[in-house]
């Protein structure tokens, strides 16, 4: 996604492990959804192979930057950076980073616009994702 | 967020009530126009001169675009800065020391009381704002907030043309033929519907020269699709009349938030969850005067979300085995899931059973 609108994001600090973790949950969902997609069925869109450095999104602490890399059309790791020099954020990112890898591994193409129940959605680092998948797509 | 064919979506993210609230307002991919472009022809009569014409008019877009998310913002923030009980010079926290009588209270508090009377008398006493002995209206606000605030600022963003489709009102959005209903919700992919932005989209001419930005055209310059908000997973959307776009709504499993549960598309309404899976048991029976905990999560898809929100809430406290007050509630349609993981779903007033 072309970042062509200025974003505000104000995360409280404390709030925002919770709110790192609950964007990696909603990666899961935004980009697939493992109960009512078959096992091993094809994307809806194919993925060009390669390794694809989404935009940075920026948290209150500092950017954010999701790489994937693709080969055989599929996504076969997920890295995240994460601000640094902040106690707090560095300590929670390790967590946060496993999330979204598992998440995005297990499911692989974007599908939800919005999900319902969950308390934190739509985090600045999934637009990240979404523009490193945008890349992948030919 | 996600990039469907022809559209992009521009999201703003901010923290209020407790929670983060995400703004996404869908545009077409040509930078915001309005028009989808219909033909090459009509790309490459376009002479320089009217093309900086079309970046001006783009800037115009955004900065329509911009306007309305921060009312929107500018609308919850206020609104929780009367209505906090958490916050000690809010309105409510100062009727609930004393301070200040309802009688004395700002015409919103009065509002909301009122409709806490009736969410009250309507949900059998289920949904009850005085449940703690003192008026704590914070089950109904966010909704209430969310509601009033999209209708007010991102509703006017998809009016039409002066003169032309009028944009939907907040009550009286008819339910659309598609997502009406959570019988999606099956196990099979339903297969992504074509995101492709109608042909026959009608909005403003994209070198129509339009420098007056006043209450009534506002909606002509923003080029805006569709609109959506998502409010600690609560939603609301709208999408323009004429536009072939509707939300795809992923309901996230209580079990495994790294799942959904189902799917519903919508292109005009709210959908509301309220349960024991995000937050903990923070619903209470006001009747047992314990948590209510026979559901895990309640769904509801409703017209508007203050309405969708008191319902999910009313369905949590009913419980997973009573549905009798769905004959009465003004829902479009629901799911219910217990902690054991059986689920209950309705589409109006019945109940939908496996086939």
């Amino acid at each position: 996604m072309k970042k062509q609108f200025k974003q505000t994001l104000y995360v409280a600090l404390s709030a925002l492990s919770v709110a790192v973790l609950a964007g990696a949950q909603h990666a899961a969902v935004q980009t697939g959804d493992p109960l009512t997609k078959p096992e091993g069925a094809a994307p809806a869109e194919e993925l060009a192979d390669g390794t694809f450095t989404g935009e940075a999104a920026y948290l209150a602490t500092g950017p954010v930057q999701v790489t994937i890399e693709v080969a055989d059309g599929r996504i076969v790791d997920v890295q995240a950076t994460y601000p640094t020099g902040n106690r707090h954020s560095h300590a929670l990112n390790t967590s946060a980073v496993i999330e979204l890898r598992e998440a995005t591994l297990a499911s692989q193409d974007a599908e939800l616009d919005l999900v319902t129940g969950a308390t934190f959605t739509s985090l600045r680092y999934i637009d990240s994702l979404q523009s490193a998948l945008d890349q992948a797509r030919p | 967020m996600s990039s469907r064919a022809g559209t992009r979506t521009l999201v703003t993210t901010d923290e209020v009530m407790g929670t983060v609230v995400s703004i996404h307002v869908v545009v077409p991919d040509d930078g915001g126009a309005g028009p989808a472009r219909t033909s090459a022809a009509a790309d490459a009569a376009a002479a320089p001169p009217e093309r900086t014409g079309e970046s001006a008019a783009a800037s115009r877009r955004q900065a329509t675009i911009e306007a309305a998310v921060a009312g929107f913002l500018e609308t919850m923030h206020a609104d929780d800065a009367m209505f906090s009980p958490f916050k000690a010079d809010s309105a409510i926290s100062r009727i609930r020391s004393g301070e200040l009588s309802l009688d004395e209270a700002p015409a919103l508090v009065r509002d909301v009381e009122a409709a806490c009377l009736a969410a009250r008398e309507a949900t059998g006493g289920r949904f009850d704002a005085w449940w703690q002995g003192w008026f704590d209206p914070t089950g109904y606000v966010k909704g209430w907030s969310v509601e009033r605030a999209f209708v007010a600022h991102l509703l006017p963003l998809l009016a039409g043309p002066a003169g032309a489709t009028a944009a939907p009102s907040g009550g009286a959005v008819a339910g659309e033929a598609s997502g009406t209903a959570l019988d999606t919700m099956s196990g099979t992919a339903s297969g992504a519907p074509s995101a492709a932005v109608s042909g026959t989209v009608r909005g403003t001419a994209s070198g129509a020269p339009s420098t007056t930005v006043s209450g009534t055209v506002r909606g002509t310059a923003s080029g805006a699709l569709s609109v959506g908000v998502s409010a600690g997973g609560d939603l609301r959307v709208a999408t323009r009349p004429d536009v072939d776009r509707p939300w795809r709504i992923g309901i996230a499993d209580p079990g495994d938030p790294a799942r959904t549960l189902g799917t519903v598309e919508l292109s005009d309404g709210a959908v509301a969850t309220s349960g024991t899976a995000e937050r903990g048991e923070h619903v209470f029976d006001p009747a047992a005067g314990t948590a209510a905990t026979t559901v895990t999560s309640a769904t509801v898809v409703a017209d508007t979300l203050d309405a969708a929100d008191l319902w999910a809430t009313t369905a949590v406290i009913a419980g997973f085995d009573d549905l009798s007050w769905i004959t009465a509630a003004p829902t479009r349609s629901g799911l219910l899931v217990a902690p054991d993981g059986r689920t209950r779903r309705w589409a109006g007033v019945v109940e939908l059973t496996e086939v």
